[in-house]
């Protein structure tokens, strides 16, 4: 077990302070681990996992760092000031800024729709990886855009005001900032969020790429879309490993979970690999 | 096999975190408004799994409170959909 510091800092990039937490081993580092937060509310419902995942790759000799995109968490901004292409501007200034004080990135760590924004990030700057561990990831943006925007409709059922996810996007459409469970969206986060599909972003550059799901129950096997997508990279060379560990969804649950069995694989994969 | 009530109750169970409780839920039970954990994002964690689990998609012009009520209108609403 290897000791570590953990740093609060803030990076600028594009002008705004970015909160960056990182945990950095003593000794020398076995690379570097970029943790690419969920979206909205789920980056709330991971932030014990965080945590844990960051203390547990500090421990094995890796220096990780979790930034809080613009909007989001510590750092300035408001949310619906942010975009999809925001954010990945936040990633690579962020790896650029840690990089001049030695962090040498080596690997990413993406939760749901931290994959894509990881991947499309680490391809767009030229990245290349040597390990990428996907939490859950969220394959298809638009799907997952709706899903959020349901959230909406279902409490308008509740107040017996019938909203439709149609609806929503035609007010949106229109210019319109609407609140969703408690975050502001725009069409310039919504337009760019409904293009992403992980699979345009799953390319050689991800290195061995370990692919994780959460589901409850008997071992069921993983989603179609989470299938086709593995198998669509899988036949363009990308070397995809996929686990199914069983637990509650810990990046929507009510109450605050922790799946063990996530964090563990996470920091075993990566160990291993170094 | 396992029947749609008993999956529902499966599903009930892991997106509320009410773990046997849900086990124990009736057809007569009410859902929406009756139980403080079935708020709209377990609404929308719950018909986010019942698409995935039982492989069939919900529109949102299928989503009504009336299908939320009890466990036994949202069984019928997804035996529907399976066409049962």
């Amino acid at each position: 077990m290897s000791a570590y510091e953990i740093h609060a800092d803030f990076v600028p990039v594009a002008g705004r302070r970015l909160f960056v937490l990182s945990h950095r081993p003593v000794a020398d580092t076995r690379g570097g681990v970029l943790l690419v937060p969920p979206f909205a509310e789920e980056m709330n419902k991971c932030r014990r996992m965080l945590a844990l995942v960051a203390q547990g790759l500090a421990g094995a000799g890796f220096w990780s760092v979790l930034p809080d995109l613009r909007g989001t968490g510590d750092s300035e901004g408001e949310f619906d000031a942010g975009s999809w292409s925001d954010w990945k501007e936040d990633l690579r200034g962020v790896a650029a800024a840690l990089g001049t004080e030695g962090w040498n990135l080596s690997s990413l760590v993406g939760i749901r729709c931290g994959a894509a924004l990881g991947l499309e990030t680490a391809r767009d700057s030229g990245w290349t990886l040597s390990n990428t561990v996907l939490w859950q990831p969220v394959v298809d943006g638009a799907r997952f855009l709706t899903q959020f925007l349901r959230t909406r409709v279902a409490a308008s059922l509740m107040e017996d005001r019938k909203e439709t996810v149609a609806g929503l996007n035609q007010r949106l459409a229109s210019g319109e900032a609407l609140e969703i469970a408690g975050y502001s969206l725009t069409a310039r986060l919504t337009d760019q969020l409904e293009a992403v599909r992980l699979s345009t972003a799953l390319g050689s550059h991800a290195g061995r790429v370990t692919w994780l799901e959460v589901h409850p129950g008997e071992t069921p096997e993983l989603p179609p879309a989470s299938r086709a997508c593995i198998e669509d990279a899988r036949t363009r060379g990308v070397c995809i490993d996929s686990a199914i560990v069983g637990g509650e969804p810990f990046w929507t649950s009510t109450e605050i979970v922790v799946n063990s069995e996530i964090i563990s694989k996470t920091v075993a994969t990566l160990a291993a690999a170094a | 096999m396992t029947s749609t009530l008993n999956s529902l109750q499966k599903i009930l169970g892991d997106t509320l975190q009410i773990g046997p409780r849900a086990a124990s839920l009736t057809r007569a039970d009410r859902l929406l408004g009756a139980i403080p954990e079935f708020d709209s994002m377990a609404v929308v964690s719950i018909v986010t799994m019942i698409e995935e689990r039982f492989g069939i998609t919900i529109d949102d012009d299928d989503l009504s409170a009336e299908v939320f009520e009890t466990l036994g209108s949202l069984t019928d609403f997804v035996d529907q959909k399976l066409g049962h």
